[in-house]
């Protein structure tokens, strides 16, 4: 589920934080850089593992900042095709299901990836499993166990796409149609997969 | 930026949770709120935080049945405690592992990373009499 990446960066330390050492500024900044931000066709990073080398420290003309060049490691979550987890389910609507780990909540189920044959309950809002002729409810905040088919990285809308868009796209990166630059596609057909407590005991 | 190594390494759950645990997301320090989150949903998960030693004997003890690296951490991360879910983590099971082998798996699985927590625990303890009671519910 997650991956250790090494990156190097340029990394501006404020003349403020220079009364810091070295480690402890760049942390700092890297925290607000790259921490709860998701890389391109990388991942979502999570947590700072260490920081492995650091040189620099120059300050350039008109700028009173220091930059150092940072090697550093970052915990990334980024699951593989195939691998199996366990989250949440946070809410139901036609599409499908939306599944939350507490620290990442774009993980979506769509219909046609669940058990056969399931159906929308309106008056519930919730899907149902009908197995064997029992009614299985998906009920929220449920641990539910589903595989992953894919990881989607979309970048963000440029102003030019958005001014080009029609229809519902024109609403993208509101609330009405949020943006995530990570999706991860699931699913939960198959055997020991969904709602943990229908394979439990 | 550049990615010196996208993929240097991957890390299990239980080594997260104590790089996590230093970092101070366990409530001991200031951490921040995505450090936090993925602390809270490692530890709600019903696997034993394991140490590095802990965690070599756990993939030691597997050796003899060939799992790939994959199928090892996933594994340590979810603690399977019935054949069906060894059979969704391990890929090709009955050639593989066949029946002795997810048995063994299990056992493995059961002393050393699986853990009860309340909740299984209270489902586990009542067997038959928590799946009908959510029944009646509905």
């Amino acid at each position: 589920m997650f991956i250790i990446t090494q990156i190097e960066d340029q990394i501006r330390v404020l003349p403020q934080d220079l009364a810091k050492t070295p480690v402890d500024a760049v942390t700092a900044v890297i925290e607000q850089r790259f921490v709860d931000k998701v890389i391109p066709n990388l991942g979502h990073v999570v947590t700072i593992y260490d920081v492995l080398h650091i040189e620099g420290g120059f300050v350039y003309p008109n700028d009173g900042a220091a930059f150092f060049k940072v090697q550093f490691r970052v915990v990334v979550f980024r699951p593989f095709v195939g691998e199996i987890i366990v989250g949440k389910l946070k809410s139901c609507s036609r599409e499908g299901l939306r599944v939350s780990l507490d620290f990442f909540e774009d993980v979506l189920i769509p219909e046609h990836a669940l058990q056969d044959p399931s159906f929308y309950d309106e008056a519930e809002r919730l899907w149902v499993w009908k197995f064997d002729g029992n009614d299985m409810y998906m009920d929220l905040q449920e641990p539910i166990r589903f595989r992953v088919h894919s990881v989607k990285f979309s970048a963000p809308p440029t102003p030019l796409e958005l001014q080009n868009a029609t229809g519902d796209d024109k609403l993208l990166g509101t609330a009405a149609k949020p943006f995530s630059p990570m999706v991860v596609m699931g699913d939960i057909n198959g055997d020991g997969l969904g709602l943990t407590t229908w394979w439990a005991g | 930026m550049k990615l010196l190594q996208p993929n240097a390494a991957t890390i299990c759950n239980c080594e997260l949770l104590q790089v996590l645990a230093e970092r101070g997301a366990d409530g001991s320090g200031k951490a921040l709120i995505v450090e936090r989150m993925a602390y809270q949903y490692l530890a709600s998960q019903p696997v034993h935080p394991l140490s590095a030693k802990q965690l070599q004997e756990f993939f030691d003890a597997l050796k003899p049945y060939n799992l790939s690296r994959g199928e090892l951490m996933q594994l340590a991360n979810l603690g399977p405690r019935s054949p069906v879910e060894v059979h969704l983590l391990v890929a090709d099971c009955d050639s593989r592992l066949g029946d002795e082998g997810v048995e063994a798996v299990l056992a493995a699985v059961a002393q050393r990373v699986a853990r009860e927590d309340e909740a299984a625990a209270g489902a586990a303890g009542d067997g038959g009499n928590g799946s009908d009671a959510n029944a009646m519910t509905e």
